[in-house]
């Protein structure tokens, strides 16, 4: 899981949000448009909460090595 | 005194000249030998034999013509001497020329002055021969300790000898003999002969006996006991007691002494000497020793002290040298230890600012680790605050949270969402959306506004 991964994911999680936002977009649409904004912000929180563990534990490396 | 013949008949038997002699001389021999005393006269030596007349005194007419040859001539020599009272011993004959004789085998002087006279004659005679120098004689060996005693068992010679001579370790093997009467000669003889022959490993023989007149010491005076004593391998020792004149024993033997107890002196005083040179000379071996021993020590001390001088010259010669060296030795180790120490504090010195620098980088990368960390955690934060909000409106944004207000959603049987009515007819049936369940419902009238 890569950094450019979840900017995209953001990003297409955004447009997603400005899409949902245009009052043009019919109900099926924005119920599929939707969902798939609840799976990017499941799949983001995860990716987030992935991205912090990761740095917290090479943090404690570090800390561990340096003293 | 008549001895008479056998008788035999003659009468009738008439001789030849050499069968009468002959006939005599058988008939003579059977007498043997008999013994004639009177004066010699007339004496005619020759080499190997000699004639003689024997009368019964100068002044009778009465005359045995006597002849004397070979070992005999040689053995009574000394007593063919004109008016020597002898005894003849001899065997009467008739020579093929008709005279008488007696054929001697020995003679004895008869008396006193004529043993005297013998004896006397008796001594040049052995003299001449050389018996008596001092240059035959033999040595007496320096240590005597065994000794081969010639004297009779019962005589006090015997006594006074064993009584003289202590008690030194002598050993002594005694032959006991006759010293006087016809044997003594024989024995004594004899005596040595055996003691020369059976023992040979003495130190010497030892011949002796007390005082006595001249007739006593006729054995002592043979030429027979001369000759043994004189070719005798044994030294022999005598001690014959006497008064005046040496015996001719004595003028013979190896050494003389005057009486058995002189010869016992002699040979225990000889030993006492001699016993006390072997102390002294071991002590003079002692002493000597202990000099040699001394001096070798001394030697040796003074070897040891040369060496050592020599050493220690040595040593001088080399010792400025080993000092220098030492020193120099011990100044290019301290200049190294010296050149350690720095290169030492060099070290040090480089590992302070490898350390310090160390130190700086830790701190500056503990800064930007920091900054990092922040940076990273605002980064991270922003993103979560973004899709906090993506989520919220998103939320906002659901198109079921209207359901929950009351609204609701209806869709063709097709699953469009009905927007306008002319999207459906009546009679269709309609699929309507609550916020919970899902109501079908037939369509009975259509309304256009």
């Amino acid at each position: 899981m890569s950094k450019e991964n979840l900017q995209k994911s953001l990003e297409e999680l955004e447009k997603i949000v400005k899409e949902l936002e245009d009052e043009d977009i019919n109900v099926e649409e924005s119920l599929r448009k939707f969902k798939k904004g609840v799976s990017l912000i499941k799949d983001c929180r995860s990716k987030l909460e992935g991205i912090e563990n990761d740095f917290e534990e090479l943090k404690k490396e570090l800390e561990e090595e340096t003293n | 005194m008549t001895k008479k013949p056998n008788k035999i008949d003659l009468s009738d038997y008439i001789f030849s000249v050499e069968e009468f002699i002959e006939f005599i001389n058988n008939y003579l021999k059977q007498l043997s030998t008999i013994k004639v005393k009177g004066e010699i006269n007339d004496v005619s030596e020759k080499k190997y034999y000699a004639f003689f007349d024997l009368k019964d005194s100068e002044e009778k007419d009465h005359v045995v013509r006597c002849f004397i040859s070979g070992q005999n001539y040689r053995d009574y020599t000394h007593l063919l001497k004109e008016g020597m009272k002898v005894v003849v011993y001899g065997i009467p004959n008739v020579y093929k020329k008709g005279y008488f004789s007696l054929r001697i085998s020995k003679i004895n002087p008869k008396g006193e002055g004529s043993w005297k006279q013998a004896l006397k004659a008796l001594k040049e005679k052995l003299k001449k021969k050389g018996y008596f120098k001092d240059e035959r004689k033999q040595e007496l060996p320096q240590f005597i300790k065994t000794i081969g005693l010639i004297t009779s068992r019962d005589g006090a010679a015997i006594t006074d000898f064993r009584r003289n001579l202590g008690n030194h370790g002598f050993k002594v093997k005694l032959l006991s003999v006759k010293v006087e009467g016809d044997k003594a000669e024989k024995e004594i003889t004899s005596a040595i002969k055996w003691f020369n022959k059976n023992k040979p490993n003495l130190d010497t023989l030892v011949l002796i006996r007390g005082g006595g007149g001249y007739e006593n010491l006729k054995a002592f005076n043979s030429e027979k006991l001369a000759e043994t004593i004189v070719t005798s391998k044994l030294p022999i020792i005598t001690g014959i007691g006497h008064e005046k004149d040496e015996s001719i024993a004595d003028l013979v033997a190896d050494r003389t002494l005057s009486t058995p107890t002189a010869v016992a002196n002699f040979l225990r005083k000889r030993r006492e000497h001699l016993l006390a040179q072997i102390q002294k000379e071991q002590q003079q071996l002692f002493l000597s020793f202990e000099r040699n021993i001394r001096e070798e020590k001394e030697k040796i001390e003074t070897y040891r002290k040369e060496m050592e001088t020599a050493v220690d010259k040595i040593f001088q010669k080399d010792r400025f040298k080993m000092i220098s060296l030492a020193q120099s030795l011990k100044q290019s180790l301290s200049n190294l230890i010296h050149s350690f120490e720095k290169s030492k504090q060099k070290l040090k010195d480089l590992l302070y600012g490898y350390q310090s620098k160390f130190q700086n980088k830790k701190h500056k990368f503990g800064i930007i680790k920091e900054q990092i960390e922040l940076k990273f955690k605002d980064k991270l934060k922003e993103k979560k605050n973004k899709l906090d909000l993506l989520d919220s409106k998103l939320n906002s944004l659901n198109p079921e949270t209207i359901l929950n207000r009351g609204y609701s959603i209806s869709y063709t049987e097709d699953g469009e969402s009905i927007k306008n009515t002319n999207q459906v007819k009546k009679g269709d049936t309609i699929i309507t959306k609550l916020s919970k369940g899902k109501i079908n419902s037939l369509i009975k009238k259509i309304k256009n506004e």
